[in-house]
């Protein structure tokens, strides 16, 4: 079924289990899908921008009211919207790192977090993690401590994942902001995985950015995302502009500059906060998300030779699964090679997994009822017994 | 104008909304629950007044 021309309708969420790990917690609610229909038009959300001409001062949609709560929230001062996490990093970097200048960064961090240090001619420095892939703060230290030798001088930044997309690991951030504190420089928390999923609190983790993404973990359409800081740092990186035209003497207000004025308008912006109150709400029901998740993780591991290669047991519902002694050993043989397990599960009408991939593989359960995680539970435990797979 | 018709329409898209959120819940093999099911039949019934509504309206 086609929506427009040669669109493709997507119905992968109504027709089928998605597990996809990045699309679980951006899933809209139904909040943001009402409000998606009636503020798709460009420059919706400016019906009402009066003085001082700046997004987070729009009263009718309550953005500016988005702004106050989602920072008491965050346990942070300030917050902006921006278009996802990624120009958050961006933001924070082009204020306070210059050409030539390390960031210290997790070696298991995004890939936009390293552009982001990239895209201001910074150097990184990786944080190296344990064998058993945890990042921790003696490992910060000694980067620290490696940078200051190398560079004469302290890093001008630490980035450090909440949670890391390629284990769903969680690290000790809280341990590591103390670590950066000590060499006064600022730390930047990457909740890309963690606000709008489980409960944040820049204050009490001690960090200077708390960095959300609205697509990733807020119900929220793409691009979104927020940036929360504190005062000290808001000064700094969300600065308004002081530029003058140099013929017209033209200004422009109170714009600000690290995000190019307006940062996020129309649908990403309504539809992460339609979501928000349901999202404050579901952040303290995490436990309930792992209780499903666990129902998956204890179905997989009665497969013979099935592991978990994340931290276990679970503390996210972004999980690794190691199927090298017990899926991998069947592609070997099956005519559909690698391909028979995602084949077998979108029969089932599951997906999300990457296709052709049965060593090492991620999903999320994010967001599923408890009986969709024991149809996925006992999908898994079928296609086992049907390639004679040991279960038990 | 017809605010009637207006509200017409944006109430039966989000009445639709709450069907397909059903169907997001129950997938893949949508076997609804009693409630799922007298929920999603009283907004079968509010859509087709909004159908109604716009017939009077603007037919």
């Amino acid at each position: 079924m086609k929506c427009a021309g040669q669109i493709e309708t997507r119905a992968v969420e109504e027709s089928s289990i998605n597990l996809d790990p990045i699309q679980a917690a951006g899933r809209l609610t139904p909040e943001a899908m009402k409000a998606v229909i009636a503020w798709g038009d460009g420059y919706s959300v400016c019906d009402n921008c009066h003085k001082p001409f700046r997004l987070d001062y729009v009263t009718k949609p309550p953005i500016a009211d988005f702004h106050t709560e989602a920072a008491a929230w965050l346990g942070m001062d300030q917050i902006q919207l921006v278009p996802g996490a990624r120009r958050a990093f961006q933001e924070v970097t082009g204020a306070l790192v210059g050409k030539g200048e390390p960031v210290i960064m997790t070696g298991m961090g995004h890939y936009t977090a390293y552009l982001s240090v990239e895209v201001v001619n910074g150097v990184v420095r990786e944080i190296k993690p344990t064998p058993d892939h945890h990042i921790t703060a003696d490992a910060a230290a000694e980067s620290i401590e490696n940078a200051i030798r190398e560079f004469g001088y302290a890093p001008k930044l630490v980035f450090v994942d909440a949670v890391d997309f390629m284990y769903g690991n969680m690290h000790e951030v809280e341990n590591i902001a103390k670590v950066a504190h000590q060499y006064d420089i600022p730390i930047l928390y990457n909740g890309v995985y963690t606000v709008g999923v489980l409960p944040v609190n820049g204050k009490k983790l001690g960090v200077d950015f708390v960095v959300g993404s609205g697509h990733k973990s807020m119900a929220a359409p793409a691009p979104s995302g927020v940036l929360a800081t504190t005062d000290e740092y808001a000064e700094i990186v969300l600065r308004t502009t002081k530029i003058q035209g140099n013929l017209t003497g033209r200004k422009f207000g109170i714009k600000q500059v690290g995000i190019l004025g307006c940062s996020l308008m129309g649908d990403p912006a309504v539809g992460l906060i339609a979501s928000f109150p349901r999202v404050k709400e579901r952040v303290n029901h995490f436990d309930e998300e792992l209780k499903n998740h666990k129902i998956v993780t204890d179905a997989l591991l009665s497969i013979e030779g099935t592991k978990v290669a994340s931290e276990y047991p679970r503390k996210h519902t972004l999980t690794r699964m190691d199927t090298a002694e017990s899926f991998d050993i069947v592609a070997q043989t099956h005519k559909k090679r690698g391909f028979f397990l995602s084949s077998a599960l979108n029969k089932r009408g599951i997906t999300g997994i990457m296709p052709g991939v049965t060593k090492q593989w991620k999903f999320n359960t994010y967001g599923l009822t408890t009986a969709q995680a024991e149809y996925l539970a006992d999908s898994f435990i079928e296609i086992a017994e049907e390639n004679n797979m040991v279960v038990g | 104008m017809s605010q009637k018709a207006i509200d017409a329409v944006f109430t039966g898209l989000f009445n639709l909304t709450d069907i397909r959120v059903t169907l997001r819940e129950t997938s893949p093999l949508h076997h609804l629950t009693d409630e799922q099911k007298e929920r999603t039949k009283k907004t079968v019934e509010n859509i087709r007044k909004q159908l109604e509504i716009l017939e009077g309206e603007l037919l």
